[in-house]
């Protein structure tokens, strides 16, 4: 087990490797320029603006400077730019940076603020969000998915399973609007649809304040539960239906044994192994979901964050972001992997 | 044999599939036959004959009609479903599938222990499970296995010891050699044979060779498009009436090790 882990770990680093240069490849292909945006965003024309200022931030920043430089300087663990490390040109007041450093950067527009600590702060609102999402996708999925496989061809398993396919069809950030509009403030008002917390909210009196916050959760939580819970519900009805199938479920029956007992004892257990692989899975899915969720919603979590980077051409940001999934996905994978060994014997008892 | 009492009666017995689009198969038409104590009647016949719809229908693992009768006190009768699964075991193909892969060979026997005969101390269910694992030659060492760490052969012993657990007066074997290589099989009917011998048990045995039949069963029934065609001692071989039976036998693969049918 110990050599499966250790061996699972040391392949995420070539991957992980592979995702930063992608992902920075990929960042600078975008059309604009942060420094334009920089300095054009405030109102001024272009002309309006010191050509040496503009100057300056590009090789602050090395925008200027050949890509596989910008590139190196990100990975780390040295700083290339001209305050960096000596031996590459630099003055030497800072030498070590970039990733491999452990530092993500500094925003481009806001100097003043650290991508990692403003990422850890985004993260107390994704993370406790896709928790619930989660819980509550695997909450309602699994009896579902055995009650669908157990109700095959009645009108309740044709209807739920024409439910499921819509929701499952549905695009996120159409439902996240839909939502929105119908059960929001423009609509019904059932639940507020803006932001993480109302206006008159005061973070002095903690419970409401939290009371606050869980109802300003609930619709975005239901926009990316939905499409979740149509997949990982329609996967435990095949996974169900599989086990049904097999000789010791009959075996089970022609001993006597009650439908009750077969269903708890031998199919769930047995259905199960299938949808645990899933459940690694679900955290990176929810991160995905997210940037369309928080956007829409206006959640100032880590989805909304990514979304503002890439407008902003705030490349460390987004880069950050993905590398941050790209982290969960494999931790996710490792997790699901461990998780099926325990939960399956045929890898447990050898 | 032939005074013995039935200990089981089956009669009529039909069971037909629902094809896509509503229209019925028949896959057993109005079998009748009767298993008596400490027989081992063969069932044979080709693929399709309904041999394995004829086991699955006595243990009421599909819908049939007809009536299946059980020797109780010395009579027949038509007993619940509940009742007629602890008198009728069946044994499946496939031991690697007929075994739940979470379950040691312990938790499944102690599970029909509990369960179907609701034995409620601890002690009194090992002590029982030891016994029928003994009785199909397997010892103590197997209980912490998972069906995937034993043998082909094995696996069918548990299979046949977690049948016996329900402590039936028959059991019906569809095909239990079939997954098995030879000398595995060998032993398997050698176990079959100290079975009945030692538990009283009758053996409704299906399958299609026709040499293992020949040679292990006291009787033999031919099945032919879900009806019983011939039925008679196993001798009926040597000399078959029906046409389909001569097909069969005239069919039937001859290796040196089956061919001492004739």
């Amino acid at each position: 087990m110990a050599r499966l882990v250790l061996r699972r770990l040391l392949l995420a680093i070539p991957t992980l490797l592979g995702i930063t240069l992608i992902t920075f490849a990929l960042l600078r292909l975008l059309p604009g320029d942060p420094a334009s945006l920089r300095f054009e965003g405030e109102g001024a024309s272009p002309a309006a603006v010191d050509a040496e200022v503009l100057e300056r931030f590009r090789a602050e920043h090395l925008l200027d400077a050949p890509l596989w430089r910008r590139y190196l300087h990100y990975l780390g663990p040295f700083d290339l730019s001209e305050r960096g490390h000596a031996s590459f040109g630099g003055d030497g007041e800072r030498p070590f940076g970039g990733l491999l450093a452990g530092d993500l950067g500094r925003e481009l527009l806001r100097p003043s603020v650290s991508i990692a600590e403003e990422l850890g702060e985004r993260l107390w609102i994704t993370v406790p969000l896709s928790l619930a999402a989660a819980l509550l996708i695997y909450a309602l999925a699994l009896p579902l998915g055995v009650a669908l496989a157990l109700r095959r061809g009645t009108t309740f398993e044709r209807a739920t399973n024409a439910l499921l396919f819509a929701l499952y069809a549905t695009p996120t950030f159409w439902l996240a609007l839909a939502l929105q509009a119908t059960l929001g403030g423009g609509g019904l008002g059932w639940a507020p649809a803006i932001g993480l917390h109302g206006r008159e909210a005061d973070p002095s009196n903690g419970f409401e304040y939290a009371l606050d916050a869980l109802a300003h959760s609930v619709l975005p939580i239901a926009s990316i539960v939905a499409p979740s819970l149509a997949y990982v519900a329609r996967h435990v009805r095949s996974s169900v239906q599989n086990v049904l199938e097999a000789d010791f479920v009959l075996a089970a029956r022609a001993r006597g044994a009650s439908e009750r007992e077969v269903i708890w004892r031998h199919v769930v257990p047995n259905a199960l192994a299938p949808v645990v692989t899933l459940a690694g899975q679900t955290l990176p899915w929810l991160v995905g979901g997210w940037v369309v969720i928080e956007t829409v919603f206006e959640l100032p979590g880590m989805g909304k964050y990514a979304y503002d980077g890439l407008m902003r051409r705030e490349y460390d940001v987004v880069a950050a972001c993905v590398l941050l999934s790209a982290l969960l996905t494999a931790l996710g994978h490792l997790a699901s992997d461990l998780a099926q060994a325990w939960i399956d014997p045929r890898l447990r008892l050898g | 044999m032939s005074t013995a009492r039935a200990v089981l009666d089956v009669r009529e017995l039909s069971v037909s599939y629902r094809a896509r689009g509503g229209a019925r198969t028949a896959a057993l038409r109005g079998v009748s036959f009767e298993l008596r104590e400490r027989e081992f009647l063969a069932v044979v016949g080709a693929s399709g004959s309904g041999k394995s719809s004829l086991a699955k229908a006595l243990v009421g693992l599909v819908p049939a009609s007809g009536s299946v009768r059980v020797a109780v006190d010395g009579e027949l009768r038509e007993l619940d479903l509940a009742a007629r699964r602890r008198a009728v075991q069946l044994v499946f193909q496939d031991p690697g599938a007929s075994l739940d892969p979470r379950m040691r060979v312990g938790a499944a026997l102690d599970e029909v222990l509990a369960a179907v005969r609701g034995l409620r101390s601890r002690d009194q269910r090992r002590e029982q499970a030891l016994e029928r694992l003994a009785s199909v030659g397997l010892g103590p060492e197997v209980l912490g296995a998972a069906p995937r760490q034993l043998s082909g052969g094995q696996r069918q012993r548990v299979a046949i010891a977690r049948a016996l657990c329900v402590d039936p007066r028959v059991l019906v074997c569809d095909e239990v050699l079939s997954a098995l290589d030879s000398p595995v099989q060998a032993q398997v009917l050698e176990l079959l044979a100290r079975l009945r011998a030692e538990r009283g048990l009758a053996v409704l045995f299906v399958t299609h060779d026709l040499a293992v039949a020949r040679r292990c069963a006291d009787r033999v029934a031919v099945l032919h498009e879900g009806a019983i065609v011939e039925c008679g001692p196993a001798e009926l071989f040597d000399a078959p009436r029906h046409a389909h039976t001569r097909e069969l036998w005239a069919a039937r693969p001859r290796w040196p090790a089956h061919d001492d049918g004739r």
